[in-house]
């Protein structure tokens, strides 16, 4: 018996190699289901603290963006004629998910919740979206919260944002390119944080504030957060997001 | 004189009962249906390297290999991969990683059927913890199964 079994696995193993190649022949031309990983890469750097602040504040923290250790080895093997030059990328962001809802959920369904159920209505302590929503998301930094970038080298190739913008529409999102064939291998952004002022608690200068940082900006009542939110921790994920990679 | 081996297989396999052509024939058809899974199945090598400092990212987006590029403690990366199915029947999808990148590899998703002629995004996300060792490159390895959907 044991003589049996061990000559039948030695020729099921015979016959699966001697098979091998129509196998995969087969497999090329019938059986086509493909797993391909997409060049897109996302990063989060939500670790930039800007701690307790005051209205009317300012604030600079650098943020560096560059090719990884592990892209130069493989430009360095292909004796630097690697297949990829330049990463167009950008800088997106979204309200940033509480810990505790993300251990509820896990961080990708809490940042899609997030991003998709911020509520449309104004402001209002009392309604039961906006208490779901503060329950399970900080309130929002990202309008205040520009990225300026080095403007180097010259031709620039960043766009950057500025302070006191609509944080869902596509001008909150930065733009930047890194090119591994030229100066530009790094970009230095500066995320700046220009702190607003509560409703009804501003200074009388807060539209010259807002102006100075953006002579853009519109419609400055949009800029103050309700004062219920006095005390609270607000919260910005910022997403670096390759787009093109040629 | 010595039997040729064709006799000596023909006369192995005339000692078998019927059962025992069965169920070793049942046995040879599993075998070879693990094997085309595993001979068929995606292998990604999947690396990430810890940096020091805050606010500093390093992007590879190759589509060869998953890197998760160089991450400063408290960061996390997401990449995915895109399943295409595009036979005439359903397929079921099983992903194991390994190496000590797995510690901080999540899936959204494992386990789960691709309809026929239909696409699944599978998104793998790693945080950088603030005990990950720096200037330290974990590696690993990510293995897409794809089983053809009899049942």
């Amino acid at each position: 018996m044991k003589k049996k079994i061990i000559i039948l696995s030695g020729l099921a193993i015979f016959i699966g190699i001697a098979f091998l190649p129509i196998i995969s022949a087969f497999e090329a031309h019938i059986i086509n289901v493909t797993a391909k990983i997409e060049q897109a890469l996302s990063v989060n750097t939500r670790v930039i603290n800007f701690g307790t602040v005051f209205p009317q504040e300012y604030f600079e923290k650098p943020m560096f963006v560059t090719f990884s250790n592990s892209f130069f080895n493989d430009d360095n093997e292909n004796g630097g004629s690697g297949e990829v030059s330049k990463v167009d990328y950008d800088i997106k962001q979204m309200p940033e998910p509480r810990p505790e809802y993300i251990n509820e959920v896990g961080i990708n369904d809490a940042r899609t919740w997030c991003g998709a159920y911020y509520p449309q209505t104004p402001f209002d302590k009392d309604s039961e979206d906006w208490k779901e929503y503060l329950e399970n998301c900080r309130p929002s930094l990202c309008a205040y919260l520009s990225k300026t970038p080095d403007n180097f080298p010259t031709p620039i190739n960043d766009t950057g944002v500025p302070p006191f913008h609509d944080p869902f529409s596509e001008a909150g999102t930065a733009h930047g390119t890194i090119d591994n064939n030229s100066l530009d291998i790094v970009d230095l952004w500066t995320i700046d944080l220009a702190v607003p002022c509560f409703k009804g608690q501003c200074a009388q200068d807060y539209h010259e504030f807002v102006h100075h940082h953006n002579p853009n900006a519109e419609n400055i009542e949009q800029y103050t957060p309700p004062a219920e939110l006095h005390g609270e921790t607000f919260g910005c994920d910022l997403w670096i997001e390759t787009t093109k990679v040629y | 004189m010595r039997k040729p081996n064709s006799l000596k297989m023909k006369n192995f396999l005339n000692s078998l009962s019927v059962i025992e052509k069965i169920i070793y024939g049942i046995v040879l058809i599993l075998f070879l249906f693990l094997f085309y899974i595993t001979l068929d199945a995606n292998k990604y090598r999947a690396t990430v390297r810890a940096i020091e400092g805050k606010g500093k990212v390093g992007v590879n987006p190759t589509d060869e290999v998953l890197d998760f590029g160089d991450l400063s403690p408290g960061t996390s990366a997401v990449r995915k991969i895109d399943i295409q199915n595009k036979t005439f029947i359903p397929f079921y999808v099983i992903i194991v990683d390994t190496g000590k990148i797995s510690d901080l590899t999540k899936k959204d998703k494992n386990f789960f059927t691709v309809p026929k002629g239909k696409s699944e995004k599978v998104e793998f996300s790693i945080y950088m913890p603030a005990s990950a060792p720096i200037d330290k490159t974990l590696n690993g390895r990510i293995y897409v199964f794809k089983v053809p959907k009899v049942w």
